[in-house]
């Protein structure tokens, strides 16, 4: 009897920790991870619950009926944003904590499930990230060749981002190196009279990059009080522009 | 910029959408998402011109986006940060940063140090428009929780002195 309750505390403990990390690493706020992490336990009647998220580590910890406590810990690597499963996420606790639904199999299946959905594929990614330049340089006030410059040039430079991301870098060469990308082919498109303003197609280019989600998840979090975590967001977006900022200048010093 | 013409609305539309995707949104929360993000720019756009003031278009354009978050998230039954970042995604001073490296790099010191002190303007102007509105949201649930707890007491020690 002790055994099957044992059993059944280490596999919701178990299970919280991969709700916990997925929602962490899909971008949620540290204090949606927290609350959700604490409604689910609270909805299995643990108690002394304590959660605690920072952008990197997730702590998990409660007491069964008998006062016996469970915790683990989790290291978390990294970060994206993936916001239909963090919808999907979302949508699972509260299911979970409308207390219809225990049974830590269909908790199970849900996770594996939202685990499983991908996110668009990259010809997808690259055609939003043309759409976004395109559409920039056209608010900006680019003109007809700009507009159609600033497509090849965002393909390319989101092509470039793709794969620096995926070979696991960090964020601050990621975005230099991208940035730069885009200021260089800029430039040098201009010098070969293809485009009229560099600067309009370099900026309209380089907006696919801008830090908005650590920005406003920084933001979220300082404002729910959790200074740790929305300092440390706050930091990488810092480091995040000040890339940005060095790529595409760098790439205007070198064609002055 | 005309911004009352249908290439613009159009271009504001691809733009949003576009970091909808990059964003992985899909399905039932796309539509508002990309629609949140496209009037932010109109309401950046609107106050810029009106207001004369990019710092404090930004800090409409924010709280603006806020609410729509607060809407929405409330309507989807989403998490409300979804709709904020995309909403916030085309108001960060991407061009302002820029500009500012830009000024630098041809040694233009004090344009450099005005355009700096606009960008951390603006994000500023973005953090206290989200503050300002999230916070607010935030007291006024809490008011409403009161209210209701305050009912329950009333209806529970009525029930008492029966």
């Amino acid at each position: 009897m002790q055994k099957t309750s044992d059993g059944q505390n280490y596999k919701l403990l178990h299970l919280c920790m991969d709700f916990g990390t997925q929602m962490l690493e899909v971008g949620a706020e540290t204090s949606r991870v927290e609350d959700s992490v604490k409604r689910i336990l609270e909805a299995h009647d643990k108690k002394a619950i304590s959660i605690f998220a920072i952008p990197t580590l997730l702590l998990v910890t409660f007491e069964d009926d008998e006062g016996i406590p469970y915790t683990s810990s989790v290291r978390i690597k990294n970060i994206t944003s993936h916001f239909d499963r963090l919808d999907r996420l979302n949508h699972l606790s509260r299911t979970l904590c409308s207390g219809e639904v225990k049974s830590l199999e269909y908790f199970q299946e849900q996770l594996d499930l939202i685990r499983q959905s991908k996110l668009y594929k990259l010809p997808v990614l690259l055609l939003a990230a043309v759409v976004v330049g395109i559409g920039f340089s056209y608010v900006f006030g680019g003109t007809v060749a700009d507009i159609l410059w600033s497509g090849p040039i965002a393909l390319a430079m989101k092509a470039f981002y793709e794969l620096l991301d995926r070979a696991k870098l960090n964020s601050t060469y990621v975005n230099l190196m991208a940035s730069f990308s885009a200021g260089f082919l800029a430039e040098l498109f201009f010098r070969l009279n293809l485009l009229a303003h560099p600067s309009i197609v370099t900026v309209a280019v380089v907006m696919n990059l801008v830090p908005g989600m650590l920005l406003t998840n920084a933001i979220y979090d300082i404002i729910h009080k959790d200074f740790t975590a929305g300092l440390n967001k706050l930091i990488e977006a810092v480091f995040v522009a000040v890339a940005l900022a060095v790529g595409t200048g760098s790439a205007v010093l070198l064609f002055r | 910029m005309d911004m009352w013409n249908i290439f613009y609305l159009l271009a504001s539309l691809a733009f949003s959408a576009g970091y909808a995707v990059q964003y992985g949104v899909r399905g039932r929360i796309f539509v508002p998402s990309v629609l949140g993000a496209t009037l932010a720019w109109y309401c950046l756009g609107l106050g810029e011109r009106y207001l004369g003031s990019v710092v404090f278009a930004n800090f409409l354009a924010a709280s603006f986006v806020s609410l729509w978050a607060v809407i929405w998230s409330r309507r989807k039954k989403a998490p409300s940060t979804i709709f904020l970042i995309i909403g916030v995604l085309p108001l960060v001073p991407g061009r302002s940063i820029y500009l500012t490296m830009v000024a630098l790099v041809e040694r233009r010191l004090m344009d450099a140090l005005s355009l700096l002190v606009e960008t951390i303007g603006i994000s500023f102007a973005i953090t206290i428009g989200i503050l300002f509105i999230t916070t607010t949201y935030s007291l006024i649930r809490v008011i409403l929780s009161w209210n209701k707890t305050a009912r329950k007491e009333k209806i529970d020690s009525r029930r008492n002195r029966f």
